[in-house]
């Protein structure tokens, strides 16, 4: 370990103790939870979607119009039998049979109305398969967010919601909506507005062109950094469409190898290339000195403008050391 | 198709039978039912006009939009519905033949499920006429450099009703890149710009299975990835092409004491096939990694997380060139550790406080540096985050969040050919880095209604970053930056929409700067790097009429960047004092976009649009790459039902 460093038993031992303690003081003060996770509603019984439809198809007609649309409503029996859940408007709002003899709105589950991780509990009954594996623990669910926050689970397969006009002629066309609140990426600008202004900036990927969106990179439901990594590196994330520079090449250019936000910064900048900053500004930030740089005022112009004038196979090369490309 | 002929036959076919075998043992369940009707639940044909123009250059305007074409007619179309028993949904938009995205997807009694998509765009890419005082030839004068990018998508899986713990899930996907964009290379001392087509053609061919028992969730993942670039005149040395083979095992488990455990263990091999047609040897990379998580809600309103990852990266057929003792900068071994609390109280409002640390080991195999002082980089990272909900209204809730996030961090990520030269000569020189050894960074979000119909949204980001140089003479690094926002949004009536946001950039970077490593020590010369930009919104959606709709958004944003290098004026490294003035940017852009739509019958609506583009750099970087974009866009949409 190195000076500064802590060393991997003792930030075990730290974390045990933490746990250990914590788990004492909340079996002393009855901070225990003592009911599932996903809330129920306890005595009442299944009554099945024709019930539900009685009340709700005249009190809610879009609501339950969407819903017929839905992905929801055309779940097959198998589907849900895995995980013992009953299929219908019961198997997310809770056994029904006290709520349809009152019509008391406290006896039925509102998934607006419970905690974040409760309504998130709710979906994971179903949804427990690719990236929502990683769901409990991400870094959305720690700060609270639920999967109501971002997906509508009466919205039709076909509807859609964009706020503002398009930017290009097929930006409103959007594809495969996945039941979301809003397209992305306006979606998700709902509470990254820092990213989108760097996405307003003049190099830019083509997100706000409707070319590209944000799940596109980002894994929303976990993963590292919510990257979109698949238990990979960051970088692997970029080569999957970038792949050209994956490599190995004879000859490295260490920064690539290590992480490509050292240069780019994938959201927008105003130097082209994504470049966080203008070159030759980039580049002398780790390399100070240049032996060809002269009082030529001609090389000075080379220099001054771009580095990758005489080294463009920056990203690695087979055949130059200096990654300069070559006849 | 190359690949099938060569490679790929051999697991082809069997691939192939399964998965014919894997389609009709589903539908054999379901062989004695009756099949539904027919139901269309969407179906809509547009087609329209596109007009659009451009005066001076298109390229920066329209990087990925279309302003240099002739008017030209658009199409488009949506089907959503039930054919018997299969549920459709098709979607398509024709702009050009290098503009075009559709996707369809079919789902058979949820026991077959498929995602078909292909879209393909422009990209227009810089072309440098190399008008500099330096001996240069531009060999391809006025031509313009673009490439169409196409991905076509395509997954498929498979749940049979008798088994229905068990899906299957295939997977192709292919994306090209087919165009021309501008090689550069020195010939002699001699700057040579030329024409360098592109033909990169990348295929993933994915296939997993997910099993369902119980309290537990399994799921493999296998990947098949070729890339190459078959554009003719290719030089051997200069052909990426590279194979590359992924496993993915993830498991899940939902335990007693409201538990969950999730893990998973990636392999990839990379073979790098370009390197082995020059080298006549193999290069390939190795990658391994775990990761396993645990998360505990036993206690109310609290959860914990606990999580462990190990990497190894192992790139050993590589070594640097000017040491062939020293390994590839990618080869290393990563241990991170973290562990974050989220406890959620509701004492006056609902609040949720979290914090997080996370240590980070990386050991790298480039291990010069053994030998100095810097073995390993290890980065410590604290996390701590309050959000809540204030209600305020009936139906509207404020919201805060802040976030702090701090790194501390020993040896970062620095030019290692620096040390080398200093073992060498047994001496420390300045170590060459734009990383931070510590940093702090603030975010922020504050929405709040002001009255029902007006909210105010606050947000930002700070940030600190800066490199602590261990020995006096080192050179330093430190970059500042905030970045805030103000968002208006008012809401009048329920038929109009409207908001207002400007938001900035600030941000100013630091380097010392030390001249030649072995004959010029670090002298403190800073080099500063400016950065500011400005944006200002507005946009409305305006309902006029039952019928008809309004909507737009006009964006105005200043961009500036530049470095200043004048402290060097009068040192040993006078000759790049005024380096700074000839790579600014000066940049001022606008963006508006007005769109109508007007419903003239149950079945035919019209929609009309026009979008206007402008750059301007007031210090030309390259060459002058001004231009302002028009596009007016008439539109007929037909809904037959």
């Amino acid at each position: 370990m190195g000076k500064n460093g802590l060393s991997i038993k003792g930030v075990i031992l730290c974390v045990s103790l933490i746990l250990v303690f914590s788990f004492i003081c909340a079996c002393k003060s009855g901070v225990m939870r003592s009911k599932p996770l996903a809330p129920t509603i306890p005595g009442a019984s299944y009554v099945g979607d024709e019930t539900c439809l009685g009340c709700h198809e005249d009190a809610n007609p879009d609501l339950m119009g969407a819903y017929k649309h839905s992905i929801h409503a055309a779940i097959a029996d198998f589907e849900t039998t895995p995980y013992g859940v009953q299929k219908g408007c019961e198997a997310c709002h809770g056994p029904g049979s006290i709520h349809a003899e009152g019509g008391d709105p406290a006896n039925i589950i509102n998934l607006k109305k419970v905690t974040p991780d409760e309504a998130s509990a709710i979906c994971l009954k179903c949804h427990k398969s690719g990236a929502l594996m990683e769901w409990q623990g991400s870094e959305h669910s720690l700060n609270g967010v639920s999967c109501i926050d971002c997906h509508k689970i009466h919205q039709a397969r076909s509807a859609i919601q964009r706020a503002k006009a398009p930017s290009s002629a097929w930006e409103r066309e959007v594809v495969r909506p996945h039941a979301l609140i809003k397209a992305e990426p306006d979606l998700c600008y709902k509470c990254h507005k820092e990213i989108q202004t760097r996405l307003n900036y003049t190099s830019h990927h083509p997100v706000r062109e409707g070319k590209m969106v944000c799940s596109d990179c980002h894994e929303p439901h976990g993963g590292p950094r919510l990257i979109k990594t698949e238990g990979r590196t960051i970088n692997d994330a970029c080569f999957t469409c970038h792949p050209q520079y994956q490599g190995p090449f004879a000859y490295e250019h260490d920064p690539v190898v290590e992480d490509c936000t050292i240069c780019h910064e994938p959201h927008g900048t105003v130097v082209n290339n994504l470049l966080k900053k203008t070159e030759p500004f980039l580049c002398l930030q780790c390399h100070h000195t240049h032996s060809p740089i002269s009082s030529d005022e001609s090389v000075k112009q080379v220099v001054g403008k771009k580095c990758s004038y005489c080294h463009p196979e920056i990203h690695g090369s087979n055949a130059a050391p200096h990654l300069g490309a070559r006849f | 198709m190359k690949f099938i002929k060569s490679e790929g036959r051999c697991f082809i076919i069997p691939v192939c039978v399964i998965l014919c075998l894997l389609l009709v043992l589903p539908a054999l369940v379901f062989a004695e039912e009756k099949l539904g009707p027919i139901e269309v639940e969407k179906a809509e044909v547009k087609t329209g006009l596109m007009i659009p123009t451009y005066s001076k250059y298109q390229g920066k305007i329209g990087e990925y939009k279309v302003f240099d074409r002739n008017p030209r007619p658009t199409w488009g179309f949506m089907g959503i519905g039930k054919v018997y028993d299969t549920y459709f949904q098709a979607q398509g938009f024709y702009e050009d033949k290098k503009d075009q995205v559709y996707a369809v997807d079919l789902d058979w009694r949820r026991s077959i499920k498929g995602q078909f998509g292909y879209q393909r765009f422009r990209h227009w890419t810089e072309h440098d006429p190399l008008t500099l005082p330096y001996p240069s030839i531009d060999e391809d004068e006025g031509s313009n450099y673009t490439f169409t990018r196409t991905l076509t998508n395509s997954k498929l899986s498979l749940t049979c009703p008798h088994y229905p713990n068990i899906t299957v899930n295939f997977g192709y996907r292919e994306e090209g890149r087919y165009g021309h964009r501008q090689g550069l290379s020195m010939l002699g001392w001699e700057l040579l710009g030329n024409k360098k087509p592109l033909e990169q053609t990348t295929r993933d061919y994915t296939t997993g299975a997910t099993l369902k028992l119980g309290i537990l969730n399994f799921e493999d993942t296998f990947w098949y990835r070729t890339f190459k670039d078959e554009a003719p005149g290719k030089h051997e040395w200069s052909e990426p092409k590279f194979e590359r083979y992924q496993n993915t095992f993830a498991a899940s488990a939902y335990l007693p004491w409201y538990t969950t455990f999730y893990a998973n263990y990636t392999y990839y091999n990379v073979d790098s096939k370009g390197f082995e047609k020059v080298f006549n040897r193999k290069a390939e990379i190795n990658y391994h990694t775990v990761q396993a998580r645990v998360t505990n809600n036993a206690i109310k309103n609290l959860t914990l997380t606990l999580a462990y990852r190990y990497q190894n990266v192992d790139n050993d057929d590589i070594h640097k060139w000017y040491n062939s003792t020293l390994g590839s900068s990618m080869t290393r071994e990563v241990n991170t550790w973290s562990v974050d609390a989220a406890y959620r109280f509701a004492l006056i409002i609902p609040t949720t406080l979290k914090y997080g640390f996370e240590w980070e080991s990386i050991s790298r195999e480039d291990g010069v540096l053994d030998e100095v002082i810097y073995p390993k980089t290890q980065r410590k990272t604290h996390r701590l985050g309050l959000t809540s909900r204030i209600p305020l209204f009936s139906d509207k809730k404020g919201k805060l969040r802040i976030e702090w996030k701090r790194d501390d961090i020993l040896n970062p990520f620095m030019n290692k050919r620096n040390w080398t030269f200093a073992e060498e000569i047994g001496e420390y020189y300045p170590q060459l880095t734009c990383q931070p050894t510590d940093s702090d960074i603030v975010r922020w979000r504050f929405g709040v209604p002001i009255i029902s119909s007006l909210e105010l949204s606050l947000d930002g980001e700070w940030g600190f970053q800066n490199f602590r140089p261990v020995r006096m003479e080192e050179s330093q690094w430190k970059e500042r930056y905030a970045q805030p926002s103000i968002t208006l949004t008012y809401t009048p009536t329920t038929n109009l929409s409207t908001y207002l946001s400007y938001a900035c950039l600030w941000r100013r970077t630091h380097t010392s700067f030390a001249g030649s490593v072995l004959t010029t020590r670090y002298v403190g010369n800073d080099i500063k790097y400016k950065e500011e930009e400005h944006s200002w919104t507005v946009g409305m959606n305006y309902q006029m009429m039952a019928d008809l709709n309004l909507s737009g958004y006009f964006t105005y944003i200043k961009q500036n960047a530049r470095f200043d290098s004048s402290k060097l004026s009068g040192s040993d490294l006078d000759l790049l004092a005024d380096l700074g003035g000839l790579s600014g940017h000066d940049i001022d852009t606008v963006e508006f976009s007005l769109d109508c739509d007007y419903r003239i019958s149950r079945t035919l609506s019209a929609n009309v649009k026009f979008i206007y583009e402008h750059f301007n750099d007031d210090m030309i970087y390259l060459y002058d790459m001004d231009g302002n974009g028009y596009m007016g866009l008439i539109g007929l949409t037909w809904k037959p039902l």
